[in-house]
Formats: structure tokens, sequence, C-alpha cells
């Protein structure tokens, strides 16, 4: 039971937080300005709009809570059930930002959820594993904010 | 005959997948061997630890490669949806296994090569879609 309330804490703050990015990014002007005289200005507008910040308070609950996930349940559960943050990003984007989403995008998320479920059930990537202290080198691994995409341990 | 050339903001999406997807990856394989040179989070003091990880040669280094990704991300998400960002970024599950494989010599096994297939095919059917499926409100007449 916890850990399916820490599996959709994990997802549904993960997805928040990208969803809140990217209305906070949407809502405003387009970046351009990619030079290196740009970056600075750039960066600056990213960290100081309100909705980016709250998205990244949803980013760092995300990984708080993937930690406790990791610490009550199966890797082989927690990791893959992750995966629906796809589902529900897309699902977040077509009822909260109104994007259309043609079916080729749908079927695109379906394959690439059941890809990444493939891959990370199938055990470690990356690192001969080390085993001490599996829930922090784990979330030092899975950056559940974006999916990143190590998965680590047996 | 000439192909149409790619408007300017299908390669600034395409070269910021790719920036966000390979500093992921590479961000992990950093984070991922500087771990595995930390000792046991339990066996040594707190304060020890803490030094460890900062004097650790691969941590710093994949921590900024992983804001690189996120800044990236955040920065797509200005003028690309989300619906099409996310699957995108998904590549770097497909670097990853690469870099297992190639680099650190790992026995990939055979579901791992399955969802690698299954997540291009995906990236393959999303990157066909339009990058962004709303105007910009920039671009809306008041």
């Amino acid at each position: 039971m916890l850990t399916w309330v820490l599996i959709l804490f994990t997802v549904f703050s993960s997805s928040g937080g990208d969803i809140l990015c990217a209305r906070g990014m949407s809502s405003g002007r387009e970046l351009n300005d990619f030079r290196p005289s740009g970056l600075g200005r750039a960066i600056r507008y990213i960290v100081t709009r309100r909705m980016v910040i709250l998205g990244g308070l949803c980013y760092a609950v995300a990984f708080f809570s993937l930690l406790g996930l990791l610490s009550v349940a199966q890797l082989s559960v927690a990791v893959p059930a992750t995966a629906l943050s796809f589902v529900v990003d897309t699902i977040g984007a077509r009822y909260v930002l109104r994007e259309h989403i043609p079916w080729r995008r749908w079927a695109g998320v379906a394959c690439v959820t059941a890809g990444v479920i493939l891959i990370v059930r199938s055990g470690p990537a990356l690192v001969t594993a080390r085993t001490q202290h599996p829930p922090l080198h784990a979330a030092a691994t899975i950056r559940s904010g974006d999916r990143a995409a190590a998965v680590v341990l047996p | 005959m000439n192909a149409p050339r790619p408007s300017p903001r299908a390669t600034k999406t395409l070269v910021f997948i790719a920036v966000a997807v390979l500093a992921n990856s590479f961000g992990n394989l950093m984070l991922a061997l500087g771990m595995n040179r930390m000792p046991a989070f339990a066996h040594v003091p707190f304060v020890h630890y803490l030094v460890g990880l900062l004097a650790n040669p691969f941590l710093l280094p994949g921590a900024a490669l992983s804001a690189v990704c996120t800044l990236a991300q955040i920065s797509l998400f200005s003028w690309a949806d989300l619906s099409f960002v996310i699957p995108c970024t998904a590549a770097s599950y497909i670097v990853t296994t690469l870099l297992g494989e190639f680099i650190l010599g790992e026995q990939v096994e055979w579901a791992r090569w399955i969802g690698v297939v299954l997540i291009t095919f995906g990236v393959v059917l999303v990157a066909k879609t339009p990058v962004a499926t709303k105007p910009h409100p920039a671009e809306i007449p008041c």
C-alpha cells in the first residue's frame, strides 16, 4: 500500500514539475539567443519564472519521494512504475496545457513507456552495482525529475 | 530535387534534444562511476562522506551535466510541446544502454535490447509530429 502511494506521489510530482515548467516557459517568450553573451540572460530568465520555480520544487519533492520509495519497495517494481510519468505527462499536456496530440504521438508515447519499462526492469546499466546503500546510490543515478536513464543495482 | 530545408525551429529543437539526451546519458555515466567509488554510506562518518562526494572527480561534472540537461529541456518548453519533448528525451535510455554495452562492457540482456528498439520506434513516431501544436502566445494576434 505504502509502495503504491509513494509510486503515485513520485509520478505525479515528477509530471507536475514537467507540466509547471512547460506552462511557465510556453506562456513567455521563445528562447532564441544562445550565444555565450545571451546564455546567462536565458538562464536568468528560466530560473526567475514563477511556474518554473514551482516546477523545480516539484522535481525536488519527486526526488525525495523516489528516495522514500526505494527504501520501501523492490527496485524491480518501483523503478519501472515511475515510467508511468510519461503517460501522466502526456495526459497533462492534453488536458492541462491544451496541446493537440496526434495519434502518432500517443502511439510513440506508448512505445516509449513500454520500452522504458523493459529497460529499467532488466537490471543494472552502467554500473557494476554497489549494494551497501541501494536507495541513495540508485537515487543518485535515477533522476526522477526527468526520468534519467541509468538504473543501478541488482 | 532538393529536400526542403529544415526550419530554424526544427534545427534548434534537434540540437536541444541532442544536448539534453547526451548530457543526461553522460551525466548519469559520471554519477554512476562516481558513486561506485564512494564508501558505503553507513560505514563512514557523515562529514567524511560529504567530503568524499565533493572530492570525487566524477560527481561534480556529472551533476553539472545533469543541470545542462535540465536547462536544455526547460528551454525546449519555450517553443515545443511538452508531449513532444518528454518522449524524445527518452532517447537517453538508448544512449545509456549503448554506453553500458560498448564502453563498460556490460552484458546487456535481450529484454533491454527490445526496450531499445521500442523506444527508438516511439521516438521516431513522436518526431514525425509537429514540434508545437498550438500557436505561441507571441504569434497570437491581439
